[in-house]
């Protein structure tokens, strides 16, 4: 399963596979030891924080999977080699479509997202199924709603009609299966990049220089 | 640009607090190493004792949190 292989090189970046960070996680919360809430405030970069964040959320995602599944039980390897699969597109996602719309509020106590943009990178997917997925996976049903007003789809219920789904579930499912069954993780990969390259262009072309 | 975080110490290694999220009587902690970007931990604290650090009590409860970050991610 050609899947598989691109899976382990995209392993190549970390010693520790999900499954890996999924059980030192929970080994790590269930423990009892010492420690304490400190008052101490300390800053980090945006990009850092944004990166923790999306890893963790991915994290519990895969691991909620994984037990609703029952892949972890059962040890069903090719299923968590799936899920495994997703997730790590749906990092890249995050990094290459979602992280570059966020920007920061004036008074710096909150965020929001570039809808426009989103909306327009949305489009250049071959797949729009896929990349209503990964938008839905990261930003839920009510900011889906506010990418997808800028496109024929209006929001994500019409999106979905428009797609033939008869529910949200059927649409997760289904646009899963196409995935693992269609396509190579480094082919979706490439996909993220191509896009988010366009992007960079057209706005380096309409400004007249870098972004 | 960057963003102001609290931290919790365990063990006398400093994790960022990412999220707190409120469930039943307690407070969930979403907690990053700042050292080591593969470090994660989940604890809870009682909204009545905050300064006190609990572990997770069993995987259905380590499941509950992992659902909570998901259902407080939009």
């Amino acid at each position: 399963m050609d899947i598989l292989k691109s899976n382990e090189v995209n392993m190549e970046n970390s010693d520790k596979t999900i499954v890996k960070l999924i059980e030192e996680m929970r080994k790590k919360s269930l423990l009892k030891e010492d420690g304490k809430l400190k008052t101490r405030i300390t800053s980090i970069k945006k990009s850092t924080y944004y990166r923790y964040l999306s890893k963790i959320v991915g994290i519990c995602a895969l691991s909620a999977t994984l037990y609703a599944s029952g892949a972890l039980a059962s040890h069903n390897l090719e299923k968590i080699q799936d899920d495994i699969s997703i997730y790590h597109l749906s990092e890249k996602f995050y990094e290459t479509i979602i992280n570059p719309e966020i920007s920061i509020t004036s008074n710096k106590e909150g965020y929001y997202y570039d809808y426009l943009s989103l909306a327009d990178k949305i489009e250049k997917f071959t797949d729009i199924d896929e990349a209503v997925y990964f938008l839905n996976f990261y930003l839920g049903d009510t900011q889906t709603d506010k990418v997808l007003e800028y496109t024929e789809y209006k929001n994500f219920s019409h999106f979905l009609k428009l797609q033939n789904y008869e529910s949200k579930k059927e649409f997760q499912n289904n646009t899963v299966n196409k995935i693992i069954a269609h396509d190579t993780i480094a082919d979706k990969e490439e996909e993220l990049y191509r896009i988010q390259n366009e992007v960079d262009e057209n706005i380096d072309k309409s400004k007249g220089g870098k972004r | 640009m960057t963003k102001e975080l609290e931290t919790v110490e365990i063990k006398d290694k400093e994790y960022l607090l990412l999220r707190k999220i409120e469930h039943d009587n307690f407070f969930y902690l979403y907690l990053a190493s700042e050292e080591n970007s593969n470090d994660f931990i989940i604890k809870k604290i009682k909204k009545e004792e905050t300064n006190k650090l609990l572990p997770l009590d069993n995987e259905i409860e380590f499941q509950l949190a992992c659902t909570l970050m998901l259902q407080n991610n939009n």
